[in-house]
């Protein structure tokens, strides 16, 4: 039977992993990247995420910028496939977009030296995720990889890279952009009164709003700023595109908090709403409930335990206390683990026709090859959850 | 030092998935059993209070969560429009302003704006007064945005002041950053799980604040901590029986069960104590509870052992 990851990798050139923070949604992509290559795809795995323990589980000493090849000789693999990993930094991406497309020298340094960028290259309303995407479509565009799995960055919203090539297309598309110009034009003349009157009134109550010499600033970066989008326009456009492609398929990941459950939903009515493909919903860290009625009788524990090979020397009221501390535990542990089904259940439900698919609790971090592996098989084992 | 509850202004911090929002809602709590009134400020898209406490979402205007505690959440957008019209006071302008469809789209992309306007709604709260002239707060706790977005978010005051000169924004910034460094006011909490990755970011975070800020750190919270269920000479016994030939598979599980957690106690103690050797911070550990619902009956239980602990560090 094929596993409906198997599926999901099978149909897709491109993987993009959404959830808030602390899911494992570094660790997830890292996972199925690594399904991907064994499935002989030559794949790379974009992420977002600094933590040196991912990268020590692929092996490395640390991720950059560079691509490296992650060896899986490790697991026994010899077959065609490869995985490729590659970090993304967004002040550096940022600075690429800029180099790239700034028209001239000029503006160039005007833009890299001025202060507003300094403070918000790295949060400039959607510059992160606009760098993200920009990275993602020319690795797409390269012709290099059978697929791509994106890990995206820890927004406030999770999803504002997939809105952030409109915004920016929005706020600076041409009106906006005259508007802008003839704003700071004004600054420049010292109150030069070709303006019509509409934008002098507009000017001055965002002054107010502001202060002046703030307004003038920002404006005059954001026009240096826009003509970046001369040769930019395309490919943000495409990079949208990419993410509406039907080979592009979206993977939320959650954990079976319900709090982080909710955001997970919220997701989920974003993204059909943008038309995108829904690969899968993945749970991470699900306990498997306990279930068992008689680990609730102390005294069958009790002589279970004395039953086991050497275990009599001990005496029986020590054994009695430690089935004691068992059950109680059981009983804690329950209470999460039956949570924690009611919410796959519930989920499933709820985003149905998607699979919801449920990877159990490991007790420790990922730090190695072989561990990442039992994330992958406890991935292909997961069937979906029932409604 | 002042005591953590004379301070008015308190902010919390952490990467996504510590539990900020419960943690804030616990010290809510514990605030309020002190019959201090308190707000519980969100700044986030997405409201997690409403739920948890059985009511309607929370949105830009304060509601009661329950007796001493008021919430509000506020994202840039509505931060933005209530703090234009303070400015400007007449609809009319307001709508023909910043209605107005390029003037919308340009404030969509302007950095900085929506953070400041939302920091200048928690600092107007700070400020906030009743009919007889008192605080109308006793104490403001901001559930700030996970890490990266927060320190940006505590970075914006001192950039607009440090760049603009003069005007309402460049003011506004000051009295910020007046508010941000004063100690007997405000303080920054960092919130942590006692586990790998959320440690290592709460190391860098506290680099960060102390290189960039000049804030008060008042409590590091490590959040979720595991009771051990054993003694030590139990966990041993129980680690050699589960080795052996068990006989039935509901004891094997049991066995496994209970020492998966001991082992992720383990990991927790080894991840508190880097967190004691990096940082020079006394750490307040609010213990795991078994509670399957993020509501009230959890925030009670973390708030009692929230303030016990405050109690206990503020004595020694």
């Amino acid at each position: 039977m094929t596993a409906v990851i198997e599926k999901v990798i099978a149909d897709a050139k491109v993987i993009v992993c959404v959830g808030s923070g602390g899911v494992g949604k570094t660790t997830t992509a890292a996972v199925v990247a690594m399904q991907a290559a064994l499935m002989g795809r030559r794949t790379l795995v974009m992420t977002v995420d600094p933590a040196r323990r991912l990268a020590n589980a692929l092996g490395l000493n640390g991720l950059d910028e560079d691509i490296q090849r992650i060896d899986l000789s490790a697991l026994g693999y010899s077959g065609p496939g490869e995985l490729h990993a590659t970090m993304l930094d967004m002040k550096r991406a940022l600075d690429e977009i800029v180099e790239r497309h700034a028209p001239d020298i000029a503006t160039r340094n005007a833009i890299l030296e001025n202060q507003f960028y300094h403070y918000f290259s790295t949060s400039l309303a959607g510059a992160q995720e606009l760098s993200a995407g920009e990275r993602l479509y020319h690795e797409a565009a390269s012709g290099r990889w059978e697929l791509i799995v994106l890990d995206t960055p820890p927004t406030a919203n999770a999803l504002d890279f997939l809105d952030a090539p409109i915004r920016f297309h929005e706020a600076l598309d041409s009106a906006a952009l005259q508007w802008l110009m003839e704003t700071s034009g004004q600054a420049a003349r010292k109150g030069g009164n070709w303006l019509n009157v509409g934008t002098q009134f507009m000017t001055r109550v965002l002054g107010r709003f502001t202060g002046m010499e703030f307004f003038q600033e920002l404006s005059g970066f954001l026009v240096h700023f826009s003509t970046l989008f001369e040769g930019f326009h395309a490919r943000t456009r495409a990079t949208a595109e990419l993410f509406a492609d039907p080979s592009t398929a979206f993977l939320i990941i959650t954990s079976p908090d319900p709090m982080t459950v909710r955001e997970a939903l919220y997701f989920r009515g974003h993204l059909s709403s943008l038309r995108v493909r829904m690969g899968a919903l993945i749970v991470n860290r699900v306990r498997r409930t306990f279930d068992g009625a008689e680990a609730e009788d102390i005294p069958a524990v009790v002589d279970a335990l004395m039953a086991i090979e050497g275990a009599a020397i001990e005496g029986r009221a020590t054994l009695e206390r430690l089935a004691r501390k068992l059950v109680h535990n059981a009983h804690e542990w329950d209470v999460l683990a039956l949570r924690d089904r009611q919410v796959c259940t519930d989920l499933a439900a709820e985003v149905a026709p998607s699979p919801v698919l449920a990877i159990p609790l490991h007790a420790g971090d990922v730090h190695n090859l072989e561990l990442l592996d039992h994330l992958r098989q406890d991935l292909l084992a997961a069937t979906p959850a029932r409604r | 030092m002042s005591s953590f509850f004379n301070t008015r202004f308190i902010i919390n911090t952490g990467k996504g998935g510590v539990g900020k929002t419960s943690v804030s809602a616990a010290i809510a709590l514990a605030w309020a059993r002190r019959g201090k009134r308190v707000l519980h400020m969100q700044l986030s898209a997405r409201d997690r209070l409403g739920a948890a406490y059985g009511i309607e979402p929370v949105g830009p205007d304060v509601v009661p969560l329950t007796s001493n505690v008021w919430a509000v959440n506020t994202t840039g957008k509505d931060a933005m429009r209530e703090y234009a019209m303070m400015i400007l006071r007449v609809r009319t302008l307001y709508k023909a302003v910043f209605e107005n469809r390029v003037v919308d789209r340009f404030l969509r992309v302007v950095p900085g704006l929506p953070e400041l306007t939302m920091l200048g709604k928690a600092y107007w709260h700070e400020k906030e007064r009743n009919e007889s002239g008192r605080p109308r707060w006793d104490a403001v706790i901001l559930d700030a945005p996970a890490t990266g977005h927060g320190m940006f978010l505590l970075q914006i005051p001192q950039v607009i002041s440090r760049a603009v000169g003069s005007g309402h924004m460049a003011d506004e910034a000051r009295s910020m950053l007046q508010l941000l460094e004063d100690p007997t006011r405000t303080c920054i909490n960092l919130i942590t799980l006692p586990e790998e990755t959320p440690v290592s970011e709460t190391v860098q975070l506290h680099r960060q604040l102390k290189e960039n800020f000049d804030i008060r750190v008042g409590f590091l919270i490590a959040n979720g901590v595991f009771p051990y269920l054993m003694t030590a000479p139990e966990r041993s016994l129980a680690r050699q029986l589960a080795l052996r030939q068990s006989p039935g598979e509901t004891t094997a599980q049991l066995l496994q069960t209970a020492l998966f957690r001991e082992n992720r106690c383990d990991l927790q103690r080894a991840a508190l104590d880097r967190l004691r050797r990096e940082l020079p911070l006394p750490i307040m550990e609010i213990p795991f509870f078994f509670e399957p619902d993020p509501g009230r009956p959890l925030f009670e239980r973390m708030a009692v052992s929230f303030s016990d602990s405050v109690a206990r560090l503020e004595r020694s």
